[in-house]
């Protein structure tokens, strides 16, 4: 490998050196670089905090305190560990990828792969980092096999091999390529390699105001041989940055919310299978297409997906739904648990989230024949948004991140961390299994069996989301069922609930509260999501289509439409004082920063939503903007329906969440002077995407 | 008086803020425009006689890059020459006189040549021959035809004849490349015109170097314009396609305007404006119109401009129309998907102007420069580049670091066509479209004069002698196989890729002298002849055994090395090809050249 030029050296000597400096203040507070001093350490940033920071960022700690409490939490069975970067590597991790020999090599957004030595600092504490390779275009996943790096360029699958042994590439191989049109959402992921050393790969759609494939391919997962040959596997993809194979070798791919995606999901592929998005279906009539779908024949709003599939060849339903802002934003990595050295959770799924910079975990289990399963969160607070995850040699994983142009709840541009388990059995909702009368639910630790006992501890909502070429849904037909019975186990580790009125091709949420371990342990995260695709054999459940309400579907938008009005006032007799026209720019922002008007000005302010995401314009109290983006994001599904607009005072004046290419006009009078927080309160967005209006 | 020369040090300054515009100003020379008058150079007939004159026409001439002061000429039109060593006038005053001016010429030096333009006989801009000079990386070598492009805007006077506004040169392009933007001029020394008049002639003042000029042409400006006056405007609910929809609707918002705008009107809303247009002039008008969602110009009830329903706010429509002189009703309608209604036109005698207000045009983001410096070994990077307005995402740049000495050398290929698709001299790449926020245009910006180049894949089968050489890969789904890129020792990538058997090496090196890239083409194993494309353009001239002008003098082959096969220039009705054919069976070929521009 190459030394380090002069550059790095020096850059890490100073690293060295640095305790919490101003510059790596948050790097060193807000994870846990400094494990042993953990509480001390939190207290001498905050304290620093308090030197360096005005008045608005401690407003964003103290918000930032609250919600780290579960991070916390979770901290004391995962621990984040920040692997350093040089100061002159801008990490923005789009791959990640061991070698033979246990180094890390990383793919960066900006067409380099660093290969960096001893990433568990066992030798050192920074470890050694070399530039492997550089000038690809924007790969966003990193392979190897056989001693050589593989990974997608926008238009190529490419070989990367270092053919002398002197650590840097030098050979830039096409394996396959497919035509782009120069489309900026045309990324291309993968290869994830298969038992058999076949490559799989997944191309996004393009985006021209909806998801469309511009060229042959897009929206298809493709199977290439180390030989250049492609067999196109399936399609119905949007925005495929994720796939990973579960212990026993099965294709998943996580999808995002998106035109006819209504939210984020997990979805098992074979060969042939269609996943949802009509546009990849553009290629169906190709020789060598596995599908004959049509696209023609979709209506632009079909109901719900679960009914529109029915009879249909090749139609796969999503394995497990995320729920749009409650179990993440942007689902964007899955990687299986394979051994027991990483807690109790082997066999399972992880599924990385970049927006909302967390990991969360799925049980899957197989009725019919399918796949379904609950998810979970599992570990938040990471530092920036989460791309990629990697098993290391020591059983702990690795986490490669970038934010850049899609905001995450994790502030930094870009970082590298590793999740490490320490050991300790955190008491969880282990597995979560439909049974012919509800479901078991299986815990990582004997209950306490007279809370467990009780069905008052357990709560069960079902819903779904429609299917429409519409940006996102709604949750919709949202319905309580009853807990009829919660039976205990003879070991304490399983509680067999006897439930009514779940329903087929519907999302059912979980809470369980006032429920703790046999030795008084709370559960760490009380909820799940359980998405029934059908029922075992032999079930007693209503009928799925019997208790099908296609009532109207309805995104809320607020409580108070006073806060919101989209008249003009009669008694605006000369019109609006001054007009506003506030609009998006690409990378989560209003296209103003700050605006100003008079007290008391009439104001006509017209949002307009450029963007290829859902977003609204909320106007706050001075010094609320954090907060109510913390509300909006606390929401959780009830969120989804009121707009994420919080019922708070904080809330002066909001437009409603809208679609993408879209807007709306709303009418206020200015309040007295003072600086007004403006923000996107969309889950996730409110920490970049904000303003000020100024009135004076 | 103090003469301004030419900025070599402007360039230092300029080129910092000036990727952005040069993005555009390469838009600008592709962008369609109203025919410029040609000032002929078949003979002196546009100029000012004199008694005696270094200034000659010729017809072909050629200047040795390595030699100074050297410049053959051949009997013949088209070609204005300076000779110093004639007795005579160093200056040449043209009969035209003009205010407002967009000036563009070609021109030829002799090695170390320089001339001056001299607006108006007294502002002047000054060409040196600069080639590969650190400071400026526009220019071209020696005996190669460039381009120069000057927009001048002449002093302003009042009714009594003060001046309120300086003359500007508003924008000089060498090669496509702004070198200077707006700035204030200062007066030429060897300026006659000691007093300064609305109009002067143009002044061509050589030195003591020989050096050609043609293809003069020009378009003088008056201070007419189109007038919109009595404007109302109507608001209609919805967007629609068909126009004729609106007569059966009722307007939710109808008032009168002074200005165009969508900002009128509403999003997802039709706007019209009717009104009066004053055309100040008969004559030929060209209008462009740019706009999110459908918009329609309607002049004296006539379609003048439609954009076909685009919603694609940074493309640009045009269409040319004969208007007369008068008042006439207008009608624009404008389909508000996107917030973006802009519409310009040029007339006779009238330069660009705009209908529509500022705030009417949806800007792009743009971004701050980044600059992908080149260090001490070449660089790479794949991404997208446009050529001619058009995307190409398939293209890898590098960069070959400068020495002490010499500019840096820069090519971008086509990883899908293994074609050379443009060379530059100077700085490599901006980036800041592809590593800023999101990167949405994945655009690398050359930071440098390009030379574009045909870009056409170099092997085929067969020798289209006489027809059009083909312009995608001869294989199924138009890629080769085996393909990628090798990197030696040095860093510098070689090019690899196979056609049915046929194997080829492509790699570029800098030259001896850093005047240009050195390609070297290995070929092996053809099962049948094949035939390997060294260069196609509209003249291909040899100048000695193995050095060539390609393309009419726009760069040159040098040192051709093709071993035992044989390199052939082909003269079609398409221009001419420089070919090689590569016999069968024959192990190793190895073809060398170098490419100076």
């Amino acid at each position: 490998m190459v030394a380090f030029d002069s550059n790095f050296v020096g850059i890490f000597s100073r690293f060295e050196g640095e305790i919490c400096s101003l510059k790596r203040r948050r790097y060193c507070c807000n994870t846990d670089l400094i494990q042993k001093e953990h509480l001390s350490k939190k207290r001498f940033c905050k304290h620093l905090n308090g030197i360096f920071y005005s008045i608005l960022v401690s407003l964003f700690t103290q918000v930032s305190f609250a919600q780290n409490d579960i991070a916390d939490r979770e901290n004391k069975f995962y621990q984040i560990i920040s692997v350093p970067i040089p100061d002159s590597v801008k990490l923005e991790v789009g791959g990640l990828a061991f070698t033979d020999d246990d180094k890390l090599g990383v793919a960066t957004r900006r067409g380099e792969i660093w290969v960096i030595e001893d990433p568990y600092q066992q030798k050192n504490r920074l470890p050694k980092y070399s530039l492997f390779a550089s000038g690809l275009h924007e790969p966003l996943w990193l392979a190897q096999k056989n001693g050589a790096f593989y990974t997608t360029q926008r238009s190529e699958l490419t070989k990367i091999s270092d053919t002398n042994a002197d650590g840097l590439a030098d050979n830039f191989h096409t394996v396959y390529s497919w035509p782009i049109s120069g489309n900026y959402h045309e990324y291309s992921y993968g290869p994830l390699i298969l038992p058999n050393g076949n490559m799989l790969v997944t191309l996004n759609l393009s985006w021209v105001g909806r998801g469309e494939s511009l060229t042959k391919w897009r929206g298809w997962m493709l199977q290439i041989t180390e030989d250049g040959k492609m067999t196109p596997f399936a399609t119905g993809m949007r925005s495929p940055a994720a796939f990973g194979l579960n212990k026993v070798g099965d294709i998943f791919f996580a999808e995002n919310q998106g035109d006819w995606i209504g939210s984020g999901r997990i979805t098992h592929l074979d060969q042939g299978d269609f996943a949802g998005h009509p546009a990849g279906l553009r290629w169906s009539g190709e020789p060598n297409s596995p599908i004959a779908l049509k696209r023609s024949s979709f209506p632009d709003s079909a109901g719900l997906m679960f009914d529109y599939a029915k009879g249909k060849p090749n139609f796969k339903l999503p394995s497990i739904w995320f729920p749009h802002t409650v179990m993440g934003i942007s689902t964007s990595a899955i990687i299986s648990v394979n051994s027991d050295k990483f807690g109790p959770f082997e066999g399972q799924l992880l599924v990385g989230d970049q927006g909302h910079s967390k990991i969360m975990r799925a049980f899957l289990e197989k009725v019919n024949g399918q796949y379904q399963g609950a998810c979970f969160p599992f570990r938040e607070g990471f530092s920036s948004g989460i791309l990629r995850m990697a098993w290391g040699s020591d059983n702990s994983l690795f986490v490669g991140m970038t934010s850049r142009g899609w905001a995450s709840t994790g502030k930094d541009l870009y970082g590298l961390q590793r999740l490490k388990w320490d050991g300790k059995i955190p008491m969880e909702i282990k597995e979560m299994r439909i049974t012919k009368d509800g479901f078991d639910l299986e815990f990582t630790k004997p209950v306490d069996q007279k809370m467990a006992a009780s069905v008052s501890n357990y709560a069960m909502t079902g819903f779904t989301y429609s299917y429409h070429k519409k940006y996102g849904s709604p949750v919709i037909n949202s319905r309580k069922c009853t807990i009829k019975k919660a039976t205990v186990s003879s070991d304490g580790k399983t509680v067999k609930l006897d439930i009514n009125g779940l329903r087929e091709g519907y999302i059912h949420e979980l809470k369980v509260d006032n429920l703790k371990s046999a030795d008084g342990e709370e559960i760490l995260h009380p909820k799940a999501y359980y998405t029934i695709n059908s029922f075992p054999e032999g079930s007693v459940h209503d009928h799925h289509a019997m208790n099908h309400d296609n009532k109207v579907e309805v995104s809320g938008c607020g409580e108070d439409s006073q806060k919101s009005v989209r008249e003009q006032p009669s008694d605006w007799k000369k019109g609006p004082d001054i007009i506003i026209t506030m609009a998006t720019k690409p990378g989560l922002k209003f296209d103003k920063e700050l605006i100003e008007v008079r007290p008391g000005a009439k104001v006509k302010l017209i949002f307009n939503n450029n963007d290829d995401m859902l977003h609204n314009l909320v106007i706050t109290t001075p010094g609320k903007g954090a907060e109510v983006g913390k509300l909006a994001m606390d929401m959780g599904l009830d969120g989804t329906n009121a707009g994420y607009i919080p019922a708070t005072n904080s809330v002066l004046f909001h437009t409603c969440l809208i679609q993408p290419e879209t807007s709306q006009t709303i009418y206020f009078t200015a309040p007295k002077a003072g600086d007004y927080p403006y923000l996107c309160s969309f889950p996730g967005h409110s920490f970049v995407m904000k303003g000020i209006m100024r009135v004076k | 008086m103090t003469s301004f020369k030419f900025p070599f040090l402007y360039f230092l300054t300029l080129l910092s803020f000036a990727f952005i515009e040069k993005a555009k100003s390469q838009e600008n020379i592709s962008s369609p425009s109203l025919s410029s008058e040609p000032l002929t150079t078949d003979d002196l007939s546009q100029f000012h006689p004199s008694k005696s004159t270094k200034w000659i026409i010729a017809g072909n001439i050629s200047a040795d890059r390595d030699q100074k002061n050297d410049l053959e000429t051949k009997n013949g039109k088209g070609v204005l020459v300076y000779l110093p060593k004639l007795k005579g006038d160093k200056a040449l005053e043209t009969k035209l006189k003009h205010g407002d001016i967009d000036l563009n010429l070609d021109f030829l030096l002799s090695k170390s040549a320089s001339f001056s333009i001299l607006f108006q006989g007294r502002y002047e801009v000054k060409i040196t021959d600069a080639w590969l000079s650190n400071a400026n990386n526009a220019m071209r070598a020696p005996g190669l035809w460039q381009n120069l492009s000057v927009r001048f805007r002449a002093s302003e006077f009042d009714s009594r004849g003060s001046k309120i506004k300086d003359a500007v040169l508003e924008q000089i392009l060498i090669n496509g490349q702004q070198v200077q933007g707006s700035t204030k001029i200062l007066i030429s020394e060897h300026s006659s015109f000691r007093t300064e008049s609305e109009t002067g002639p143009l002044v061509i003042l050589g030195e003591i170097s020989p050096f050609a000029i043609r293809n003069i042409s020009y378009k003088i400006y008056e201070k007419d314009e189109i007038k919109l006056t009595d404007i109302k405007f109507k608001v209609y609910p919805g967007l629609h396609k068909n126009i004729d929809t609106l007569l059966s609707l009722k307007p939710k918002r109808t008032g009168i305007t002074d200005s165009i705008s969508h900002q009128v009107g509403d999003r997802k809303s039709q706007l019209v404006f009717n009104g009066f247009a004053e055309i100040p002039t008969d004559g030929e008008y060209l209008f462009k119109l740019t706009a999110g969602g459908g918009a329609w110009l309607f002049i004296d009830g006539k379609l003048v401009i439609e954009n076909k329903g685009s919603r694609d706010f940074e493309k640009a429509f045009y269409a040319k129309q004969k208007l007369k002189k008068g008042k006439f009703p207008f009608r624009i309608v404008y389909s508000n998907s996107d917030e973006c209604l802009v519409l310009h036109y040029e007339g006779p005698q009238i330069p660009w102007h705009s209908l529509t207000t500022n705030a009417s045009v949806r800007l792009s983001e743009k971004f701050d420069p980044l600059e992908y410096k080149v260090r001490r070994r070449p660089v790479i990077q794949r991404g997208f580049m446009l050529k001619n307005g058009i995307i190409n995402p398939y293209i890898v740049s590098v960069g070959i670091p400068t020495d002490k000495n010499s500019q840096g050398l820069n090519y971008a290929y086509d990883m899908k066509k293994f074609s050379l698709t443009t060379v530059w001299h100077g700085k490599y790449i901006d980036v800041s479209n592809m590593w800023t926020e999101r990167g949405e245009k994945q655009l690398e910006i050359p930071l440098g004069a390009r030379l574009e180049l045909p870009g056409k894949p170099i092997l085929a089968k067969k020798i289209p002698e006489s027809s059009v050489w083909p312009d995608s890969v001869q294989a199924p789904e138009g890629v080769y196989s085996n393909r990628g890129y090798k990197l030696g020792h040095d860093g510098f990538p070689i090019f690899y890729y196979a056609l049915d058997g046929v194997s080829i090496e492509d790699s570029f090196v800098p030259n001896q002298d850093r005047t240009g890239l050195t390609r070297l083409l290995k070929i092996k194993n053809p099962v049948e002849t094949s035939y390997c494309l060294l260069a196609e353009g509209k003249v291909i001239e040899k100048v000695s055994e193995g050095n060539f002008s390609v393309d009419d003098k726009q760069y040159y082959i040098a040192g051709l090395e093709t071993g035992a096969t044989k390199a052939t220039v082909y003269h079609g009705t398409e221009g001419d090809k420089l070919v090689v054919s590569i016999p069968a069976q024959q192990e190793n070929s190895m073809i060398k050249f170098d490419i100076i521009w």
